[in-house]
């Protein structure tokens, strides 16, 4: 490395405080006019925008810079909740279409049920004047598994056969 | 054990403030300002920053920086980044102003001397540096402020401007060849 380049390197430690030159560098500087022109540019440099950093009020930055950044973290959360709120009326809207669905095409299933479990209740108060036959006979009814019995229509009259025919008729006549 | 006394009244690094920021503690965020604030606006004014400009962009240096925390992995000096955000934002500004950089010399950037003769002939070496750094392209003209104003070596230079330090060394003599010429 030439004593120039060398010099070069220093300048920025002597022009912020961190070193001295030595007597050679200080030297070289004397009788090289290259390095004198360039110390000067250094010196120049360090007093640019010297103004501008005076003028400059922290504590008014650090404030606007907060406010700033907190009112984008306001939106921010605006924006969340806005969103989780319209994800959340979404999903209502989509369960109620859906339960609206349901209904619809299984309407008539379900009138059923109900007017399934109001028989039922009628049959239920009329229990206990049963005789032990005829308990067995609605518990007979009672025990046909699910897949056939409930959810699908009830068993038209016409398909049972004699027996389940008379229970019937037993169970209506009390 | 005890900390000793020295540590507890040891400054708080720039990464610590940081993170403080980053866990809720606003004091960690008016810190950072308060320390680098005006080195920033140094920065920004002798790299062509408009001068009715430059508090505006002081702020908007920092709040991209705060905004961007979560990047920054302390590899870099605090300041260094600043410098980046800083630099974009001229560049930014630059484009904006249809590519002319303007770069004015305070009338109070030289403060009166004892001496009016030298005052005069100080203020005239930094018109025609101002004005010199004005001719420069973008990256000789930060790699020079960073070197010369700010003191920073070629490997901050080079993270912060995201060039090589052999690179920033070369834009650094470039910038010095013509600025002495454009002053010789």
């Amino acid at each position: 490395m030439s004593p120039c380049a060398l010099l070069s390197d220093r300048m920025v430690l002597v022009a912020d405080g961190t070193a001295d030159w030595s007597a050679a560098e200080a030297e070289h500087l004397a009788s090289c006019p290259d390095c004198r022109e360039e110390w000067r540019l250094i010196q120049g440099a360090r007093r640019l925008g010297t103004e501008a950093a005076r003028r400059t009020d922290a504590g008014r930055v650090s404030r606007l810079v907060l406010a700033t950044l907190a009112g984008e973290r306001r939106r921010r959360r605006w924006v969340r909740v806005g969103g989780l709120v319209g994800i959340a009326a979404a999903a209502a809207l989509a369960i109620m279409v859906s339960t609206a669905d349901r209904r619809g095409s299984g309407g008539e299933a379900g009138s059923i049920a109900v007017v399934g479990a109001e028989g039922l209740q009628l049959r239920l108060a009329e229990l206990e004047s049963l005789n032990e036959a005829e308990l067995e006979a609605i518990l007979d009814g009672l025990d046909v598994p699910l897949s056939e019995g409930a959810g699908g229509a009830p068993p038209a009259l016409g398909d049972l056969d004699d027996t389940q025919l008379e229970r019937v008729l037993r169970s209506l006549e009390g | 054990m005890r900390a000793p006394a020295a540590e507890l009244t040891a400054p708080l690094t720039d990464a610590a403030l940081v993170l403080a920021y980053r866990g809720g503690d606003e004091r960690g965020a008016t810190e950072l300002v308060a320390r680098h604030a005006a080195v920033v606006a140094r920065f920004l004014a002798g790299a062509g920053g408009d001068p009715g400009e430059i508090d505006d962009l002081v702020q908007e240096t920092f709040i991209r920086a705060f905004r961007a925390l979560d990047g920054w992995r302390g590899e870099s000096a605090f300041r260094s980044w600043l410098f980046s955000i800083a630099s974009n934002l001229l560049k930014d500004q630059f484009r904006r102003r249809g590519g002319r950089t303007m770069l004015t010399l305070m009338d109070d950037d030289l403060h009166a001397d004892d001496d009016p003769a030298a005052t005069l002939e100080a203020r005239e070496a930094e018109r025609q540096l101002q004005a010199g750094l004005g001719t420069l392209p973008r990256l000789q003209r930060e790699v020079f402020l960073l070197r010369a104003q700010q003191g920073m070596d070629y490997d901050a230079i080079a993270t912060t401007l995201d060039t090589t330090p052999g690179a920033a060394r070369v834009h650094y003599h470039h910038a010095v060849k013509r600025l002495k010429e454009l002053m010789a």
